[in-house]
């Protein structure tokens, strides 16, 4: 019942995940085991100390077993058409993925991996969001082998598509076994030295990796007093005093200590994410690389590449840095919908990989939406500030400061109406705008899937409209969209897209 | 246009000029469907001038009204919705007839509540349907709807993912249906066409289906 269909020819016989795998998830299970366990081997004496040893002890008659049968149960082909995935120990799952529906295929290797040579395959597919298919863990040549019998197979489909009726050689169906190596040279776009995965981390400043050092920290407990104290040891003792001299001076060295803890973890973050940051094309895919602990591997089919985002913020920006992503269907949803073509790179970089991949260069010519955006916002600031303060001051007086952010409200308007810009031609609409978090969205015409305009009452008062252009697998707060055109133009515009798009095939 | 032929078997009630709906019967020449506005000049070198039509000027007398009957339907859930509102303002006004320091006599809210919730009910539906339009046109679907954020959204044709004709109890009732657009897209993932006789929007799904491809994104 295993088997495939006779008639297909598997290239491949059903396979087993490798045996390390076991190992890796007996591994990776010890942590519960040792919570478990916690005050047994504190030897602490108590009397619940046997009930753990008991709840250790079935955990380890249930667990270790659950392992070897997931192990055992766990089998996996490519046919020419589909990857069949059998798994499940009380419930036994049968997946079949079609081979022509496989997006992306993801190599991971944590370190615990690294050192036993293996790796783990995430297989996404257009129209669902998360992984459709994992193989946890093979060996990376194994894993390797995969991604290339995958591509492969479709590309073979592509080159026999036209020709419906043709079916496929048996010789085209065993090809792929041996060219094991096959699609592993490309044309390598851009590699990031250490010192710029530094950098960049420099400009990647967060609270939140400061947020989950806390929380680790909150779940070991230690004494913060003790702890404040061992910091300050030694030379700093003198800075201890004065900190407990001064609350002032304490929440203002504290401030300053998260900002540079924030900061280094960032860099921390990033350096370990996207080190030795590569990035290829191979045949009509791009294919990615990056990470010091944990290796990941992925390919991005240049076909299936939706819609292209440029981001910077305004001090990457004062530099010269920007960070390109692509959108994509069907990529893992904690990137929500977006992979990162390029961490942190110049302008010229990124003209230079959209140049690779055969994009036509972006439009020259920028477009301000109208001045009116910035009566509109004040219009709509200024009431909501209004009614704010109107009804709190009824309660609480000093609100009536808060009028005072009036005028920094009109610079964030020019600010912002600087920041929106449209730019059109042949092959392209980008949409620029955002003020901190600046966005670029440079979508092929032909990749349009719904575009339109709308105004509301206001907005139509002032002749104004906004545009959008909908792509597939946009996230719904991140798509192309831009407020407060002058109607006229906003139609226009729509219109000569949209009759651009008519044209492509 | 030939496709639209099925159209003509339905009794077709449309808008005059001034808004208002005038019965046309079907044998009638003047069909109200065409769209009033010329052709323009290419837009754009590359794109082929008999498929160029603009979206500029394009009003609500120019496009296919809903179908009229869309309004009782609206009518009768704007009702429902806000009688029951109003409703829960009458249970309130009753559990505060007695209240020494009560400011207007029992009564006067609730009515206040049904008068407006009467007047919302039946003075809305007409003005939305007022400002719904589509058009089918041949390799696109156009949307135009708001009363107070007035929205155009083009759809190409080649871009649908699938058709639904769906109706509710109410719809049923009187012979409406609407017509739900799948595309890949977000922001419009489904688009929704209230208010057509149920058999335009059969008719309209099954000429928008042959378009329907299935190409991978």
């Amino acid at each position: 019942m295993e088997a495939p269909a006779p008639a297909s020819n598997p290239p491949m016989e059903p396979k087993r995940l490798h045996p390390l795998t076991m190992v890796q998830r007996v591994i990776v299970s010890l942590p519960a085991l040792v919570f478990i366990m916690l005050p047994v081997i504190r030897g602490n004496g108590d009397s619940n100390a046997w009930f753990n040893l008991v709840f250790g002890a079935m955990y380890l008659v249930f667990i270790v077993p659950w392992i070897a049968i997931h192990y055992l149960r766990f089998r996996y082909w490519i046919t020419p058409d589909e990857l069949v995935i059998h798994s499940g120990v009380l419930t036994r799952r049968r997946r079949n993925i079609p081979v022509e529906r496989i997006q992306n295929i993801e190599i991971e290797q944590a370190p615990l991996q690294r050192m036993l040579g293996t790796a783990k395959v995430v297989v996404y597919t257009a129209g669902s969001a998360r992984a459709e298919g994992v193989l946890e863990y093979v060996s990376l040549a194994e894993a390797r082998e995969v991604r290339t019998v995958v591509r492969d197979l479709q590309q073979q489909m592509q080159s026999t598509e036209p020709a419906h009726s043709t079916p496929m050689d048996a010789e085209s169906t065993h090809a792929p076994i041996d060219r094991t190596t096959t699609g592993t040279e490309g044309t390598l776009l851009i590699a990031l030295d250490p010192q710029r995965v530094i950098m960049s981390g420099a400009f990647r400043f967060s609270l939140i990796y400061l947020a989950v050092i806390f929380s680790t920290l909150q779940y070991i407990e230690p004494d913060p007093t003790l702890l404040f104290s061992w910091l300050m040891r030694g030379p700093l003792e003198p800075l201890e005093a004065r900190i407990q001299a001064s609350p002032v001076f304490a929440a203002v060295l504290g401030a300053f200590g998260a900002i540079l803890l924030g900061w280094l973890t960032g860099i921390l973050v990033t350096f370990n994410r996207y080190y030795r940051f590569k990035l290829e094309r191979i045949g009509d895919k791009l294919h990615s690389s990056h990470g010091l602990l944990t290796l990941k591997e992925g390919t991005i089919p240049l076909s299936r590449v939706q819609s292209w985002i440029l981001r910077t913020n305004p001090l990457m920006e004062f530099f010269g840095w920007y960070r390109l992503e692509v959108q994509t269907m069907g990529i893992n949803l904690n990137q929500s919908g977006y992979q990162v073509a390029l961490p942190f790179g110049r302008r010229e970089e990124v003209d230079a990989i959209l140049a690779a991949v055969g994009s036509p260069a972006l439009p020259e010519a920028w477009s301000s939406v109208s001045r009116l955006t910035i009566r509109r916002f004040m219009a709509r600031s200024l009431g909501l500030l209004l009614i704010v303060v109107g009804v709190v001051q009824f309660w609480w007086r000093p609100i009536l400061w808060l009028g005072l952010i009036a005028p920094l409200l009109f610079g964030w308007a020019l600010l912002r109406y600087r920041a929106m810009r449209v730019a059109d031609d042949a092959s392209w609409v980008a949409i620029r705008k955002g003020v901190i978090r600046r966005l670029t969205w440079m979508v092929p015409v032909e990749k349009l899937q719904t575009a339109g305009w709308y105004a509301n009452w206001f907005q139509r008062r002032l002749g104004l409209a906004s545009i959008y252009v909908d792509t597939a697998g946009a996230s719904a707060g991140r798509s192309a969209e831009l407020p407060d055109i002058e109607e006229g133009q906003a139609r226009e515009l729509i219109t000569r897209v949209y009759s651009r798009f008519r044209t492509r095939p | 246009m030939a496709s639209r032929s099925k159209e003509s078997v339905i009794k077709i009630r449309s808008r005059d000029t001034v808004g208002r709906w005038r019965v046309q019967h079907p044998n009638l020449a003047q069909n109200p469907v065409e769209p009033s506005f010329s052709y323009p000049e290419s837009i754009d070198s590359t794109s082929p001038v008999e498929s160029n039509r603009p979206f500029a000027g394009v009003s609500f007398d120019a496009l296919t009204p809903l179908d009229p009957s869309i309004v009782k339907v609206w009518r009768l859930k704007t009702g429902i919705f806000l009688g029951i509102l109003a409703v829960g303002i009458l249970v309130w006004d009753i559990l505060n007839a007695f209240q020494a320091d009560r400011v207007l006599p029992f009564g006067v809210w609730s009515l206040i509540a049904a008068t407006l919730a009467c007047v919302i009910a039946f003075w809305l539906p007409p003005l939305r349907y007022r400002y719904w339009g589509y058009e089918l046109r041949d390799e696109e679907l156009l949307l135009v709807r708001g009363i107070f954020n007035r929205v155009h959204t083009i759809i190409p044709l080649r871009r649908i993912q699938h058709l639904d004709v769906s109706q509710d109890i109410f719809e049923r009732e009187f012979d409406v249906a609407k017509l739900i657009v799948h595309t890949a897209g977000t922001r419009s993932s489904d688009v929704i066409l209230p208010g057509l006789h149920q058999d335009v929007a059969e008719s309209l799904r099954d000429e928008m289906k042959q378009f329907i491809t299935d190409q991978a994104l």
